[in-house]
């Protein structure tokens, strides 16, 4: 597991309450139940803090699943 | 310790250690402890024209870090109305312990913000208006459902003024505009029992106006908040909500050494310490100054330090760059004793609870030791530079007050006056000498528009010397005072030492023959004077004017007031039978006389006992 990874599952299980752990690259708003418009707003600000970077509006609209999210961040800007 | 919680207590970092994730984690851990937190519950409700539900987490936990285990509801945002006008709505069900009214009218009409030197001018000016009322009413439809306190929010400047640079040059401006329409929501929350304003003008600018708002935020989910100011806004609105929900500390204990002044005074002498105009001095000359600007308020000052009462004394007294005085100080305590004891011997002289003292000390030795052996006292967590001791002093929540009497702004120097009281008792034979030889002269009457907010405070705060310890709200006890069976009276004392102002409050009902003491309270600053006896007397003659012949009364017991537990017998009435707590005196064959050492004068001529039949 890279260490995006690591840190991008504790982020999510602070933010949302679930067991960083079983996390798939598909978790989505569609398997976590806990992710709603507001938690989604509050995934991306954490995530942003936690690693200094800054996502486009487009990115916080279109990002919705913990794979894409962790490409994203392994990408760079 | 005290706590009987089986759980590890849950501790809250310094907010600069926090990530929003933290946060979250933290506000997760606090719900799931529950009442183990031993934090005191504390239901919020939120309802906003902008989105505020990322407030949640920062709300639990900035509240938890001065004592509430908040619990939240944000209505959607742009709903308030329905929702404070349906008996049924989702608001009351969850019976909030307070409101937050939060609108801003850059929501209700963008282009009366943006446009406002075009086609927004004159809708600004329809709205400006409007709302402070609007808001008044939704106060208003919200008491009639709740007794719950309410917070409104005020309007802050947008990021942009849109007459730009010299907006605060232009009359005809915007920014211009949203101060005079601060002072009017002012004026309309104001006027209503148990709302307050929430100061989010205040925030924003503290904040920066500028990066206030993050556009994207905005734009995606209507949050008006840049997640870098989100805790702080919390962090704000905890402390409005505190202020509304407990009584503000009384007295700010403060350590000498490195604290009022740089050095050692014990080591350094009278002139080697640093007090003055230039660096170093300059940095505790400021706090002093601070510190006297609490004191204007009405909070009392006292000092406990490990020192040589002598030469701290002749410091007080000497050195030219001390800006508070010894005749200032309320209670001192200079010796080499524990902090806790001495704080705590320092509340019981100013006749306080503990914790109403909060202590200020650059040792965090010493704040540790207080914080072990006397956790009931606030302690206020002090930064290694001195240069940041204003900063901390403010950002304590413990002396947010909401309201300021003319006694707050004296009671300083009545406290140096008591001081000077106690000396001069010690040289009468008998406590009547001493007495008579205070002149004391209490004036009474009947509550009116003059004596309300002063009588109201004294309801909402007197813990100790109070019988019933019931909260009349100024509005309720306005409505009292018109009620033609029921009196709210008063007690203003001074003596040859000065003014002591309005000290005591009765408030008596009338049902049929008998009259039932409502409240009866007295400053614990004025007790051993007889001032009690007067206040029962006039409560007695005005049970016979309506015409009644029986007073009877209750002793509420509660944590804070022991000391008048045996108040109605001292004063003559009969324990009833078969009832505890519960006292009366016939009106017929007993009496509670005026207390000769005191000279009475009447706001109003004395009521007459009707002639019997």
């Amino acid at each position: 597991m890279s260490a995006i990874e690591h840190r991008l599952r504790e982020v999510f299980a602070s933010v949302f309450g679930v067991d960083a752990g079983r996390l798939s690259a598909g978790a989505s708003p569609a398997s976590i139940p806990e992710w709603d418009s507001v938690s989604h707003i509050q995934l991306f600000l954490a995530i942003e803090a936690e690693f200094g970077t800054e996502f486009d509006p487009d990115e916080i609209a279109g990002l919705a699943a913990f794979g894409a999210i962790q490409q994203r961040l392994e990408a760079g800007t | 310790m005290t706590g009987l919680a089986s759980a590890p207590p849950i501790t809250i970092p310094p907010a600069v250690d926090l990530r929003p994730a933290d946060y979250i984690r933290l506000a997760r851990a606090l719900e799931r402890a529950g009442d183990e937190t031993g934090l005191v519950p504390l239901k919020v409700a939120v309802l906003s024209s902008h989105s505020l539900g990322f407030v949640q987490p920062f709300l639990a936990v900035e509240a938890a870090r001065i004592g509430f285990r908040v619990s939240s509801y944000v209505g959607a945002f742009g709903q308030f109305e329905q929702e404070l006008l349906a008996n049924d709505s989702a608001l009351y069900r969850f019976a909030p312990d307070a409101l937050v009214l939060a609108l801003r009218p850059e929501d209700v009409d963008p282009d009366a913000v943006v446009r406002y030197h075009g086609p927004g001018g004159p809708r600004f000016a329809a709205l400006a208006a409007d709302l402070p009322e609007r808001l008044g009413r939704l106060v208003e439809a919200f008491r009639a459902r709740s007794d719950a306190p309410v917070l409104v929010a005020n309007f802050a400047p947008p990021a942009a003024l849109p007459f730009g640079a010299f907006d605060a040059h232009l009359a005809a401006s915007l920014g211009y505009a949203l101060d005079g329409l601060n002072r009017a929501v002012r004026d309309a929350v104001a006027a209503r029992a148990n709302a307050y304003v929430w100061d989010y003008a205040g925030l924003v600018r503290a904040c920066g106006a500028a990066e206030w708002t993050d556009p994207r935020l905005w734009a995606l989910a209507r949050i008006a908040v840049a997640a870098r100011h989100q805790p702080a806004a919390a962090r704000h609105l905890a402390r409005s909500l505190a202020a509304v929900r407990r009584p503000p500390a009384k007295c700010l204990v403060l350590d000498l050494d490195n604290t009022l002044w740089g050095g050692v005074i014990g080591d350094d002498g009278l002139s080697g310490i640093q007090l003055g105009d230039d660096y170093p001095g300059n940095v505790f000359k400021s706090f002093q100054r601070s510190v006297l600007g609490l004191a204007d308020r009405g909070i009392l000052l006292a000092v406990v330090s490990k020192n040589d009462h002598a030469v701290v004394q002749q410091a007080f007294r000497e050195h030219p760059e001390m800006l508070i005085t010894w005749e200032q100080l309320a209670a001192v305590r200079i010796n080499w004793e524990p902090k806790s004891g001495n704080i705590r011997a320092v509340a019981a002289e100013l006749n306080l609870g503990a914790d109403a003292l909060v202590l200020f000390d650059d040792n965090p030795v010493e704040r540790a030791e207080v914080r072990a052996n006397a956790p009931e006292v606030g302690v206020i967590e002090v930064p290694p530079q001195p240069t940041g001791y204003v900063r901390a002093l403010w950002e304590s929540a413990y002396f947010d007050q909401t309201t300021l009497s003319d006694e707050d702004r004296g009671r300083a120097e009545m406290y140096g006056r008591e001081r000077q009281r106690r000396a001069l008792q010690q040289g009468f034979a008998s406590p009547e000498a001493f007495l008579a030889s205070l002149a004391m002269v209490a004036q009474v009457g009947e509550l009116d528009d003059t004596t309300r907010e002063r009588v109201a405070q004294l309801v909402g705060k007197t813990n100790q010397f109070n019988l019933t310890t019931r909260r009349h709200s100024a509005a309720a006890l306005a409505e009292l005072a018109a009620a033609p069976d029921a009196v709210v009276g008063w007690l203003r004392l001074r003596d040859r030492f000065g003014d002591q102002g309005l000290v005591a409050v009765g408030i008596l009902r009338r049902d049929g023959r008998r009259a039932e003491v409502d409240t009866f309270l007295m400053s614990c600053r004025v007790m051993n004077r007889r001032v009690e006896q007067a206040m029962m007397a006039f409560l007695v003659e005005h049970a016979r004017r309506l015409g009644c012949d029986e007073l009877a009364g209750e002793y509420v017991r509660t944590a804070r007031n022991g000391m008048v537990e045996q108040l109605y017998a001292e004063l003559g009435f009969e324990a009833e039978p078969g009832q505890p707590q519960r006292y009366r005196l016939d009106l017929r064959r007993g009496d509670v006389a005026w207390p000769p050492v005191i000279r009475r004068e009447d706001a109003e001529p004395r009521p007459e006992a009707p002639s019997p039949p």
